[in-house]
């Protein structure tokens, strides 16, 4: 073996590159091994032929060994050679980087902005429309609905128990058919008495459409849900963590819920959401008998679900509930004529109106990644002219096109892969806090989080923009040709004709871009001060409303029902301050209400066919509490109790459609049968009140008396001259004086409940109103600087024309025609573009179209403001320049 | 050599890294280095050994130069470089639980 001295020779000698292997490198290599076995088999005696032929043989095929060292070489020089030319692309990109730090900075700021806030939306829209949903086979799940279309009504009405026995029973493309409802129990004997909220569901609905298996203990079965069966219980782990602190040893206890002792059965896993009833405490069987349910024909109390046979479409399945809706028609034309039933995908009913909005908003930050990368785009575009000295240097020196432009691209995609790493931090934060924000009904907000998901999205939308932005100077760069970049370097010239036009095309695009988003947010502004301003029917300020559970084992029947809610409206008047205090079975915006079946008397109908009108219960004090306003006769007395006469308060919208033209009062309605007729009096007409939504038409709607017809649903509202929340104490004091046993809960103001209603407009307007801003930010960036790069690239024309004679009035009138004409064609694209899109958000408007010309206009004006301000600066600039320090430095 | 073993796959790297590790030698010098330290049982088939020394410089875990020989003759010089230490160690280990996990099974049946 060699010394230190020979090893340190043979180091100086190295080939250059690990592994450079020539087919001479190769042939040396194998000979001097064959030379030196053939030596030593000559030493142990053999013949110099026959040495050869033995180390030959023993070496195997030689020329197949050089082959494959030769091949393998190469693939591998060329994989080293390109990852030593991306090694060098990436260090002098980053040296240029460092040597332009202001470039760098405000490129990865704006990239980061865009890819950011692109990534948080993704990453909501994601979790809420895209990701499956968190059942066994999501797509097979359907949600069934009454179709009332053919009589005026929504195709998505409840239903009712009949209705969903008989598509359980016949239904053969539906492999298990569950309904389910809610109620809000008190529990008591775990800590104070507490109000629940509870899902009611048939034994099918958990298990087999759901197919949810409990983590500890078991599920429903068919005994469980008997009618008259003991009653037993399922709890969410969330409810079992928190007031039963997770005890392992909860199964076969016994809870009292609303007074009626239930087993616990199980405890559902942690990752168990409901569809609609996200935050179920607990969940137990319904119990109904068929022969006498709860909620029988004509009513509208349940929901259904169901999932699909293996074998079965969707489409399938609804002919077939066609078929079995024709048949409940012919069966019981008085309540079912007409009424169909619709089958949705569980997938759309839960995201419901959510969609639009977020697609809304996906397309909306999109529109703000794109202008970030235009601005990109026109600075690199912009470097690119300063840079062609350089790239025209290395050009001469015989870089290559392809290599030129492999070194753009370089650059290209580490500014975007540091604007999407800092982006993939600011969207972190911004997921949480749109998270945070978003208004609390949002569907699904559980499964919204930072995934694999996601981070595709970020290194997709990272790597798109980096060819984006990146393309077009590389390209037109690795175009230009040698001598003119030097020739063009030397004398600092414009930059050339291209690039001053694609620089304007891209100015363009930014002004497009931002007008549709700003139109866009314009409209959904305007809809929101309409929805805030509409006729709601009622006053909500100054309103305080609480909610009181009414159970059944303490309020068994009506007498006793009525006599709590008489003493608690007793003793509210008696708090100082209050102005009016009333109570209610529903109050505006807090969930779904009731639907009874009625005929007018002296109407000539096919026996049992109704109409059906949505019912509330109210105290004499409400309409005064809420400020209603009467049309015509007069509001519910508190002489209008069990013993008088059965009255009942319709709306306006009942009028119309039932007594056009004529005066209602008087005439009386029978919510019995024709066999059993049961009369109400009609006593006055009501001004219509908004009570599902801002956005609810008229819906004919009938208030009783709660001493006529009590119910177990309480909710009491106040209205005080004060600060509303400061009687709620007093309110929560009385309701324990009169039983310590009830919850008193969702003591808020009837503003805040408003408000709420108005979350997922706000939600939607107040984001879309961010990215407007932001891109008229960013436009307005990108038009100042390429504007006062034009102006610097021409100061020497600048100096001549004021040399010339030139006021600076006509240099400045120069600059800023030249600029708006870039801002025109932009807001010419843009309103064609708006145009377009904004149709997509008309389900989101509300009093105001989507071609709003005031809108349009008030945009198009701010735009044209913003240029004008941009551009003025580079203006000014240029009428100042001074001719003769300008011409000398040429 | 009629009784020599054929060598298990992937065992060659493991062998040439490991006659590497008492000192860089040429590729003539490795294939006599396992020849004799096994008693000639191992039998390295000679024309597998060059690729196989190429592979393993171009994956890092040997570094080769050109050089002059004992006898004064230009030969490719393989040395480990402190990947293919690390390399060695850890797929020594490796082989040494493998091997003995295999006896101790081939002596629990009728092997044993």
């Amino acid at each position: 073996m060699s010394g230190g001295e020979d090893r340190s020779k043979r180091r100086a000698f190295r080939l250059p590159g690990r592994g450079a292997l020539g087919p001479k490198d190769v042939d040396d290599e194998v000979r001097f091994h064959l030379e030196r076995k053939v030596e030593r088999l000559v030493r142990e005696g053999n013949s110099e032929e026959r040495a050869w032929e033995e180390a030959l043989r023993r070496f195997g095929d030689v020329e197949r060994v050089k082959a494959q060292m030769t091949r393998e070489g190469e693939v591998g020089m060329r994989r080293l050679a390109w990852w030593d030319r991306s090694r060098q692309n990436v260090r002098f990109a980053l040296r240029q980087m460092v040597r332009n730090a202001g470039f760098t900075t405000v490129t990865v700021l704006t990239l980061a902005l865009g890819i950011g806030a692109t990534t948080a939306i993704f990453s909501v829209v994601d979790g809420i429309l895209f990701r499956p949903l968190p059942f066994p086979e999501p797509d097979e799940i359907v949600a069934v609905w009454q179709d009332l279309r053919l009589v005026g009504g929504p195709p998505d009405e409840w239903m009712n128990y009949d209705r969903y026995g008989a598509l359980a029973e016949r239904s053969t493309t539906l492999e298990a058919v569950g309904a389910w409802s809610y109620g809000a129990p008190t529990v008591t004997g775990v800590g104070d008495p507490e109000q629940l909220l509870a899902g009611f569901v048939t034994h099918r609905t958990l298990s087999e459409v759901l197919r949810v298996s409990p983590a500890l203990g078991r599920g429903f079965t068919a005994e469980d849900d008997r009618p008259g069966a003991p009653g037993t219980v399922l709890l969410s782990d969330g409810f079992w963590k928190r007031a039963l602190g997770a005890d392992p040893s909860i199964l076969d206890r016994t809870l009292s819920l609303n007074g009626e002792p239930v087993t616990v059965i199980g405890v559902l896993p942690p990752g168990f959401v409901a569809p609609f009833l996200t935050d179920a405490d607990v969940w137990m069987t319904m119990r109904e008998d068929p022969a006498d349910p709860s909620c029988p024909r004509g009513n509208a109390c349940l929901m259904v679900l169901a999932r699909l046979a293996d074998e079965a479409t969707l489409d399938a399945a609804q002919a077939e509930a066609d078929a079995i809706a024709a048949q409940l028609a012919v069966q019981y034309p008085a309540t079912d004529a007409d009424h169909g039933i619709f089958l949705r995908p569980l997938r759309q009913d839960v995201v419901g109106d959510a969609r639009t909005g977020l697609l809304v908003l996906l397309g909306g930050v999109g529109f703000v990644l794109l202008i970030a990368c235009v601005n990109v785009a026109n600075l690199l575009l912009a470097r690119a002219t300063t840079r062609a000295s350089e790239l025209a240097v290395r050009s001469a020196l015989g870089a290559g096109r392809g290599r030129l432009l492999e070194q753009l691209l370089t650059e290209s995609l580490l500014l975007a892969a540091l604007g999407g790493g800092a982006g993939l931090a600011l969207a972190w934060l911004g997921t949480d806090l749109l998270v945070s924000m978003a208004p609390a009904d949002t569907p699904r907000l559980e499964s919204i989080g930072m995934d694999g998901r996601v981070l595709a999205f970020t290194l997709l939308a990272t790597l798109f923009a980096g060819l984006l932005f990146g393309a077009l100077p590389s390209l037109r760069a690795a175009r230009g040709s040698v001598d003119v970049g030097l020739r063009d370097a030397g004398r600092g010239g414009a930059g050339g004709v291209r690039g001053k036009r694609a620089r304007g095309a891209l100015v363009s695009g930014q002004v497009a871009l931002a007008l549709v988003l700003l139109v866009g947010a314009g409209l959904l502004v305007r809809s929101l001060r309409n929805l805030r301003e509409a006729d709601l029917g009622f006053e909500p300020a100054g309103v305080l409303t609480l909610q009181v559970g009414l159970p059944s084992s303490r309020y068994p029947d009506r007498d006793a029902l009525r006599s709590f809610v008489g003493s608690l409206e007793t003793r509210l008047e008696a708090i100082p301050g209050l102005a009016a205090e009333g109570a209610t079975s529903w109050l505006p915006f807090t969930g779904a209400g009731t639907d009874i079946g009625f005929t007018v008397e002296g109407e000539d109908l096919p026996p049992d066919q109704g109409h059906a009108v949505w019912i509330r219960r109210i105290t004499p004090g409400y309409p005064e509490a809420m400020s209603m306003r009467l049309v015509d006769g007069r509001w519910l007395t508190p002489a209008d109790d069990e013993r008088s006469g059965q009255v009942v308060v319709i709306n306006q919208t009942f009028a119309e459609r039932h007594f056009a033209g004529e005066s209602p009062i008087g005439r009386r309605l029978n919510l019995g049968g024709p066999e059993e007729p049961d009369w109400w009096e009609i006593v006055g007409v009501a001004a219509d009140a908004r009570y599902a939504s801002i956005r609810d038409g008229g819906r004919v709607g009938a208030y009783f008396a709660y001493a006529q017809l009590p119910s177990r649903s309480l909710r009491v509202a106040l209205r005080t001259s004060g600060d509303p929340s400061a009687v709620a104490g007093d309110v929560r004091g009385i309701v324990e004086e009169l039983d310590a046993s009830l919850a008193v809960a969702e003591i808020r103001t009837m503003e805040s409940i408003v408000e709420d209603a108005l979350g997922p407009e706000r939600f939607v307007t107040m984001l879309l109103g961010l990215f407007a801003g932001l891109a008229l930010l960013l436009a307005m960036v990108g038009l100042y600087g390429v504007v006062s790069y034009g102006v610097s690239q021409r100061l020497r024309e600048m100096g001549v024309r004021l040399a010339l004679g030139a006021e600076g009035g006509d240099i400045r009138g120069l600059v800023l025609g030249q600029s708006l004409r870039m801002v025109a064609i932009g807001l010419l694209v843009g309103t064609a573009g708006a145009l377009a899109l904004t149709r997509l958000m008309d389900s989101l408007l509300f009093g105001v179209g989507a071609r709003d010309p005031w809108t349009y206009g008030t945009v198009a004006l701010i735009l044209a403001g913003v240029a004008v301000v941009a551009s003025a600066l580079p203006a000014i600039r240029a009428a100042r320049v001074d001719p003769i320090r300008v011409l000398r430095t040429e | 050599m009629g009784d020599s073993l054929e060598l298990v796959r992937g065992t060659l790297a493991l062998l040439i890294l490991n006659a590497l590790s008492t000192g860089e030698k040429h590729g003539y010098a490795v294939s006599e280095w396992i020849e004799t330290h096994s008693d000639g049982s191992l039998l390295v088939e000679e024309g597998t050994l060059y690729p196989a020394l190429h592979r393993l410089e171009r994956r890092g875990l040997i570094e080769a130069t050109w050089g002059l020989s004992e006898n004064n003759r230009r030969a490719k010089f393989y040395a480990l470089t402190a990947t293919g230490r690390a390399h060695l160690d850890a797929e020594a280990a490796t082989w040494r639980r493998y091997s003995e996990a295999v006896e101790k099974t081939l002596s629990e049946g009728r092997a044993g």
